[in-house]
């Protein structure tokens, strides 16, 4: 049994980190196994069922960056883990409405084993601004930083863009960066907010 | 990449040992242009890293065989093409523009030029956006056709495009922009969506405006406020 668990999260993680079809098959698996978990845990604690829905597909992209980062160390399960960031992202939004609606005295809940994950833009402005400066990339040198934003690795990013070694693609990713510092150098209110969020 | 490239990003990015990035912090810590490299290189990060985060959200979301709002997304589509049949045959058979309802003249505002600081060198761009301001839509949209071919990424053209139509008074025309543009990149489609449920309304199908708004909401919180208080006045 214990066997069997162990080795269907190995499998699971390697999808994760593969990319492609492999990764699809270990998302919707994730999906379907712990949904129900993720649910609980936000309608039990004053959110809707589309609180809930939001909750889960924003905690599942921090944890499959995580297992691509190298930052989920396979300390405890995936779901374990997956819990507590659902659990960060929840009880921040939840704080926030809270406070929003003056309700203070309903802030005490217990926050252990809470991982903050959230760097998301959340104003839309600069979310348009941000698309539309990489939007102005090739479609090549885009590909390429979305990948490497999504934390693959540069030979799994040298493998999906068709380049014949990782250096290939690390000079490429280097080369695209290089020309969305140009683009972004005219846009001194929209770095101000990126700084921010770097610094979140 | 050059060697100072090569250091600013494996600090940024943590590759360095710890002797190595406090030699570099003191550098940084004595030469302003260093130090405003870096920064640039951060903030080129985030942002790679915002849209891509985005990016794989928007996938997850599409596996999701359970989605909630998958139904209510494909009634909506349902919907939507349906309204946009019948604004098409009411277009084809009257061929004048309604007069728009009192709920879109309260609720519609001129979505502001994002797209001409953009690229300040392209001449054709700031002509399309000085009119797109200036409310001479007819002249807008001669501009951001010639644009649309070349421009990096054609669903900003796309999206203005549509605001143009509906600014002129053109809804029917603006629909079928905003419909293209909300199967693409989100910051774009959020937008597209919101003028959509305004472009409904100018066409007073307040059904199929509230269909999209309830979508809508589920997904977008751009002019959140407004959205919730206009489907309040839907129902």
């Amino acid at each position: 049994m214990i066997k069997r668990l162990f080795a269907s999260e190995s499998a699971l993680i390697k999808g994760l980190r593969q990319g492609g079809v492999a990764e699809d098959q270990a998302i919707k698996k994730l999906l379907s196994k712990h949904r129900d978990m993720i649910f609980r845990l936000v309608t039990q604690k004053q959110g809707s069922e589309e609180d809930a829905a939001d909750v889960l597909y924003e905690s599942l992209t921090t944890l499959v960056l995580h297992v691509r980062e190298g930052k989920f160390r396979e300390e405890s399960s995936l779901s374990t883990y997956w819990y507590a960031i659902a659990k960060g992202v929840w009880y921040k939004r939840l704080r926030k409405r809270i406070r929003e609606e003056n309700l203070e005295d309903q802030l005490a809940f217990e926050e252990d084993e809470v991982i903050d994950p959230e760097k998301a833009l959340e104003d839309q402005e600069a979310r348009f601004k941000v698309q539309a400066l990489l939007g102005r990339l090739r479609p090549k040198c885009r590909e390429v930083l979305l990948l490497w934003g999504q934390h693959y690795s540069m030979d799994e990013i040298a493998q999906k863009v068709g380049f014949k070694t990782a250096q290939n693609a690390m000079n490429k990713k280097s080369k695209c960066l290089s020309e969305l510092k140009g683009l972004l150098k005219q846009e001194p209110e929209l770095r101000g907010q990126l700084r921010l969020l770097f610094q979140a | 990449m050059n060697e100072a490239e090569d250091q600013i990003s494996a600090y940024v990015e943590g590759r360095m040992d710890a002797a190595e990035q406090a030699s570099f912090e003191t550098r940084m810590a004595n030469d302003p242009n260093l130090a405003d490299a870096v920064a640039l290189h951060q903030e080129a990060t985030a942002a790679v890293q915002a849209v891509a985060r985005e990016a794989l959200k928007n996938r997850i979301q599409s596996l999701d065989e359970k989605a909630p709002s998958s139904n209510a997304r494909l009634w909506i589509g349902i919907a939507a093409s349906v309204a946009l049949l019948v604004v098409a045959t009411w277009w084809w058979s009257s061929n004048s523009s309604a007069p728009p309802s009192e709920l879109y003249a309260t609720y519609y505002e001129n979505y502001p030029d994002r797209l001409s600081t953009l690229s300040s060198s392209d001449a054709l761009l700031k002509k399309a956006m000085a009119f797109y301001q200036n409310q001479q839509f007819d002249s807008s949209i001669v501009y951001l056709l010639q644009l649309k071919p070349t421009f990096q990424p054609p669903e900003a053209i796309d999206l203005y495009l549509g605001l143009s139509e509906l600014g002129a008074k053109r809804p029917e025309k603006a629909l079928l922009y905003f419909h293209s543009v909300k199967d693409q990149q989100a910051a774009f489609a959020e937008v597209a969506h919101w003028y959509e449920v305004l472009a409904l309304l100018a066409n007073q199908k307040n059904d199929a405006a509230l269909a999209s708004l309830q979508a809508y909401r589920k997904q977008w919180t751009y002019q959140a406020e407004k959205a919730a208080a206009l489907e309040k006045d839907l129902q």
